[in-house]
């Protein structure tokens, strides 16, 4: 297992952020999902070494982030994507991921080089290498740290929201550049359900710093079965409704007797899992 | 002048001509230059940053200005040019590295992308250390070219700054450069420029304006005291070489200072500061006449 945790917990003040949270994550893309505020990015702050855990034990690619030398080891090994990029508005795009490369010891220059023509070329920012970071839209900001995160090709990717921003047609390389790389471990958070029904192999719902599901893609669909829907207009029992394209009511609750069930999707089942509090952040 | 310097200045920060030079010269099939030997983290890091800083036209300009203005006149210049000129003109350089690094080392502080590296916070602190040295030890070269590079009459001979004395410009350009390091971690840019060059400021000229006993505990420290009549000088009494001694300890806190502002080991940083406050007191002692 690349990154194992189990019984972590993490308090800000008085937010507990983590409440003795567990779980393993193997090979292959698992997403991360759940509302604002779940605990998600903590989670992902953790593993990726930049936050330590108040309690419980954390292993990534089998060392302690605790011990100084090993949490070096890890770093080594891993490419990190934020929530916030934070890059240097006075650099050239070019400029900061040879910055990051730099830090993350790529020392000898011509190879350095390559390495960041490699990621610029992997994220399709090859064309903006000399724009300012302060002239980038938000997503092309979302690709540089993207670029920066794949410097090394590290063993194992924690990337925060990474397709934040992305247009349709970058979304759909974000994909590809993600599935086409089996080996990798890569841990990400999204709020986008179709990304995780469209990438990942293993799917974890989180929610007041608990892990809520754990399962494939299809497994968490399948949980929703026998309660998604429709009709003409919302019914009783409906907890979520809204109105599809189709102009059918799509609902989501306990469907009366006789309803016409449909088969539900990701995003249902998410849906069915954090019930109401998930009102509020996600798009529906 | 001064406006149109700044104007320049401006204009060059904003429009950054270089970087449109640089596609054209990618989009044109010439590779960047670039060696093929490593280096270790931070100087790796401080030469990515000195490239970048030093190719800016801002800075081949406002280099070119320097030059024009405080390099070029010296070979024409008397005794008193060198005394006052390197050790004013050149000791103030600090005042405007120190303006510089306040205003864009505070860049990583928090940044997860760089905590997230092997190196952490701490390398990009330590590659600022490593890039004021080598100013430093630059700036010494250059002043000891112009100290050296031309005949002094023999009669002004004893009043020349010796080697160590040289050294004074350099030891607050990198004191400078640490002081403002050292604001960039603990605050905001467009506050720690201002206040950081406000306390050298009072500290240089509240405190060296009258020579008394104190004065060999400020940075500046000018070699010859000129009266009414400048043909009569005299030289000031106390030990420049541990004057020096002890703005290089002051330079050490300082360096440790800014690296206690990051994340990490500790205790060998605070082992190491208590040792260099322990020789910069002696070194200060020593410097009083």
């Amino acid at each position: 297992m690349s990154v194992q945790v189990h019984g972590v917990r993490k308090r800000f003040g008085r937010t507990t952020a983590l409440d003795g949270l567990s779980l393993d994550v193997g090979g292959g893309v698992t997403g991360l999902l759940g509302p604002n505020g779940a605990g998600k990015t903590t989670l992902l702050r953790i593993v990726a070494t930049v936050l330590a855990a108040d309690s419980g034990t954390v292993s990534v690619l089998g060392r302690d982030p605790g011990d100084a030398r090993q949490r070096a080891e890890i770093r080594r090994r891993l490419g990190y994507l934020p929530q916030d990029v934070g890059a240097y508005n006075g650099f050239s795009v070019r400029e900061f991921v040879d910055y990051i490369a730099v830090l993350k010891e790529h020392r000898e220059r011509r190879a350095r080089r390559a390495e960041v023509e490699r990621v610029l070329e992997l994220v399709d920012l090859t064309d903006q290498a000399y724009t300012r970071v302060k002239s980038l839209s938000g997503g092309m900001r979302r690709r540089l740290g993207l670029a920066t995160a794949y410097l090394g090709d590290p063993e194992l990717l924690v990337l925060d929201e990474p397709a934040v921003g992305l247009d349709p047609q970058q979304r759909l390389r974000f994909r590809e550049l993600v599935s086409n790389d089996p080996a990798r471990t890569i841990l990400l958070s999204t709020h986008q359900t179709d990304d995780v029904a469209a990438l990942c192999r293993d799917v974890i719902v989180v929610n007041e710093g608990r892990v809520l599901f754990r399962g494939s893609p299809a497994e968490l669909a399948a949980s929703a079965r026998g309660r998604v829907w429709r009709s003409d207009a919302r019914e009783p029992g409906a907890e979520l409704a809204w109105v599809a394209g189709d102009g059918t009511t799509r609902m989501i609750g306990d469907p009366p007797p006789g309803a016409d069930l449909v088969e539900p999707t990701v995003e249902d089942a998410y849906l069915v899992l954090v019930g109401a509090t998930a009102l509020q952040p996600v798009e529906v | 002048m001064e406006i149109s310097v700044l104007v320049l200045g401006v204009l060059f920060e904003k429009l950054r001509p270089d970087l449109a030079v640089r596609r054209w010269w990618a989009r044109h099939g010439f590779a960047a230059p670039g060696g093929g030997h490593a280096v270790p983290g931070p100087v790796a890091l401080a030469g990515v940053d000195a490239r970048r800083l030093l190719l800016r036209p801002t800075t081949l300009f406002v280099g070119y200005v320097l030059w024009r203005t405080l390099v070029k006149p010296l070979p024409r210049s008397t005794y008193d040019g060198v005394n006052s000129t390197i050790g004013f003109a050149w000791a103030f350089l600090g005042l405007v590295v120190l303006v510089v690094v306040a205003s864009i080392a505070g860049r990583d502080r928090g940044e997860e992308i760089v905590a997230a590296t092997p190196g952490g916070e701490r390398a990009p602190v330590s590659s600022w250390v490593v890039l004021l040295v080598g100013a430093a030890v630059l700036e010494y070269g250059i002043v000891a070219l112009h100290r050296y590079g031309h005949e002094v009459p023999l009669s002004y001979a004893a009043l020349m700054p010796n080697a160590w004395e040289l050294a004074q410009p350099s030891l607050m350009l990198l004191g400078g450069g640490l002081l403002g390091l050292i604001g960039a971690r603990l605050l905001p840019g467009w506050v720690a420029a201002p206040l950081a060059a406000l306390v050298s400021l009072v500290w240089i000229g509240v405190l060296s304006g009258v020579f008394t006993v104190t004065t060999m505990l400020t940075p500046v420290v000018e070699w010859v005291q000129y009266h009414e009549n400048s043909a009569v000088v005299t030289i000031e009494p106390g030990s420049f070489g541990w004057h020096n001694a002890y703005l290089l300890g002051l330079c050490g806190l300082g360096a440790v200072a800014a690296l206690l502002t990051t994340p990490g080991r500790r205790r060998p940083l605070l082992a190491a500061g208590a040792l260099l406050l322990a020789g910069t007191v002696v070194a200060g002692a020593l410097a009083l006449p």
